[in-house]
């Protein structure tokens, strides 16, 4: 799985957990919080993504995620440190 | 004690048989049967093969036919939801949608009179299997919320945030008769704690491989003799029934205090006069006749009837050899020579066992009935057991003039609860 398509799991969470939220509305240098996303939604958004590519990100890397863009980039890191 | 009276002003079930009332009631009028081979349980090793299934029932699409309907903050909320919840939580909020639309309150209710019971308890119990297999194979990819969404007062809270609901909610667990226990707290909650309106909701019971395949085990349900013909499979009062049938299903009820619905000017389906309930100081799945005998006379007790005056038995009439057995005794022993002239039929013989959802379907059914005059036939009563000796309607649909129901339901652990409803002269 490439890092474009990390992304767009990712934003399609983020979308679905937003209130009126386009997927073009999303600037993935952008934290969720931008998004007026509770910290809740927060957690769900990350899990589920770790669902769907089938990876953990331990969590002592997400407590230094901010933006999207930190979330996917930990998530491809996680995918190829597991060699898929 | 409470003068108020408490109707039924909204009604609203998802079955096999149908998700609009007109469906259902027709498929039931017809004798159709629910029960299919189980899809989601077909590559699982476990004795259960059959069962009536919702499984891939479209939840995106039924939402979608909410827009334009629903209030657009209602809709918005729903649509938010379901795109999150587990799938029985889903279901939960549709069923209670469709409830409210057919009440038809508008916007002219108050939020903090509106109360939310939900009947049941482990409702989710395929979703919290499917977290266990998760967390086995890696703990930290069950779901991030699975904590809240496990609850089964999470379906409560749900339809609480759709509809703005602010009262109490809550939910009221006991076992198979766990919605007509959640219809005898929504009557006290308008009788004695003045909530205008309260919405209960019949859940549909989410069973996992572990639970179908643990009812096999203990002897409760048909295993293989009806496997290639599931249709034939539940078949209450026949001498060859071996077991209930376990069922997807989901069910809503709308109360209201009677003056204020009429004020309002709704269209009521409905009476309720009591709801009684009690026990047999038994925990194990034993049907105790004199524990049924006894609450059903409580409740035309408390309804003010006499038991010649009860037109119609909706039987809970479960396919069970004791179950149904211990019924009829019961039945005969409060309704004396009326039992003779009664009417008596059993939804479980079409819609299978929906468990903690099933009286409130099955009242809904009732209810039906009784407005149209017509009663469902009990189905594949190819044998009347020749311990039944009363009109179990084993032929077809009847004509049936009704005044007067009696709903019973009866639970795992001797929980034994009984409602009495009157048709409602709009007049």
């Amino acid at each position: 799985m490439n890092r474009d398509e990390i992304l767009a799991i990712v934003v399609k969470h983020v979308v679905e957990a937003g209130e009126g939220l386009n997927l073009g509305d999303i600037d993935p240098n952008r934290s969720m919080l931008d998004y007026d996303l509770p910290s809740l939604d927060i957690v769900e958004v990350v899990t589920r993504s770790m669902r769907v590519v089938n990876v953990k990100v331990p969590r002592t890397d997400l407590r230094k995620v901010d933006t999207i863009n930190d979330l996917v980039d930990a998530l491809h890191r996680a995918i190829q440190a597991k060699g898929q | 004690m409470s003068g108020k009276r408490v109707v039924v002003t909204g009604m609203a079930v998802n079955t096999p048989l149908g998700d609009t009332l007109e469906a259902f009631f027709s498929a039931l009028l017809a004798g159709k049967s629910a029960i299919s081979r189980w899809r989601c349980f077909a590559d699982q090793p476990v004795y259960s093969r059959i069962g009536a299934d919702l499984t891939g029932y479209d939840v995106a699409a039924r939402v979608a036919g909410l827009e334009g309907r629903l209030l657009p903050e209602a809709y918005h909320r729903l649509k938010r939801l379901t795109r999150r919840v587990p799938w029985s939580t889903q279901l939960s909020l549709l069923v209670a949608a469709d409830a409210w639309l057919d009440a038809n309150p508008g916007a002219s209710h108050d939020p903090h009179q509106l109360a939310v019971i939900v009947g049941g308890h482990n409702i989710g119990s395929h979703y919290s299997y499917d977290m266990g297999k998760q967390f086995l194979d890696e703990p930290d990819l069950i779901e991030g919320l699975y904590c809240l969404y496990k609850l089964d007062s999470d379906h409560a809270g749900c339809v609480s945030e759709m509809l703005q609901a602010k009262g109490p909610i809550y939910t009221t667990g006991a076992a198979c008769a766990s919605t007509n226990l959640a219809l005898r707290s929504a009557v006290d909650e308008i009788r004695h704690h003045g909530q205008d309106a309260v919405i209960v909701v019949g859940p549909v019971m989410h069973f996992s491989p572990v639970d179908v395949h643990a009812m096999a085990l203990m002897g409760a349900i048909t295993t293989e003799t009806f496997d290639e013909e599931p249709e034939k499979a539940s078949r209450p009062f026949d001498a060859g029934r071996e077991g209930f049938v376990p069922a997807h299903g989901a069910g809503a009820l709308i109360l209201e205090e009677r003056d204020a619905a009429l004020r309002r000017g709704a269209r009521i389906h409905a009476e309720i006069l009591a709801v009684a309930a009690g026990s047999d100081g038994n925990h194990l799945p034993q049907p105790c006749s004199e524990g049924q005998a006894r609450v059903m006379r409580q409740a035309l007790r408390e309804s003010g009837l006499r038991p010649e005056q009860i037109d119609f038995v909706s039987a809970h009439a479960t396919s069970t050899p004791a179950g149904d057995i211990s019924e009829i005794s019961a039945i005969k022993d409060v309704f004396g020579s009326h039992a003779a002239r009664l009417k008596i039929n059993a939804p479980k013989s079409m819609l299978g066992h929906t468990c903690w959802s099933s009286a409130v379907i099955e009242l809904i059914a009732a209810i039906l009935q009784m407005q149209a005059g017509v009663l469902h036939p009990s189905i594949n009563v190819d044998n009347l057991d020749p311990a039944i000796d009363l009109d179990v309607c084993r032929e077809s649909k009847v004509v049936h003039p009704i005044e007067h129901l009696l709903k019973n339901s009866f639970g795992f652990g001797g929980i034994n609860c009984v409602s009495v409803l009157r048709r409602h002269d709009q007049g």
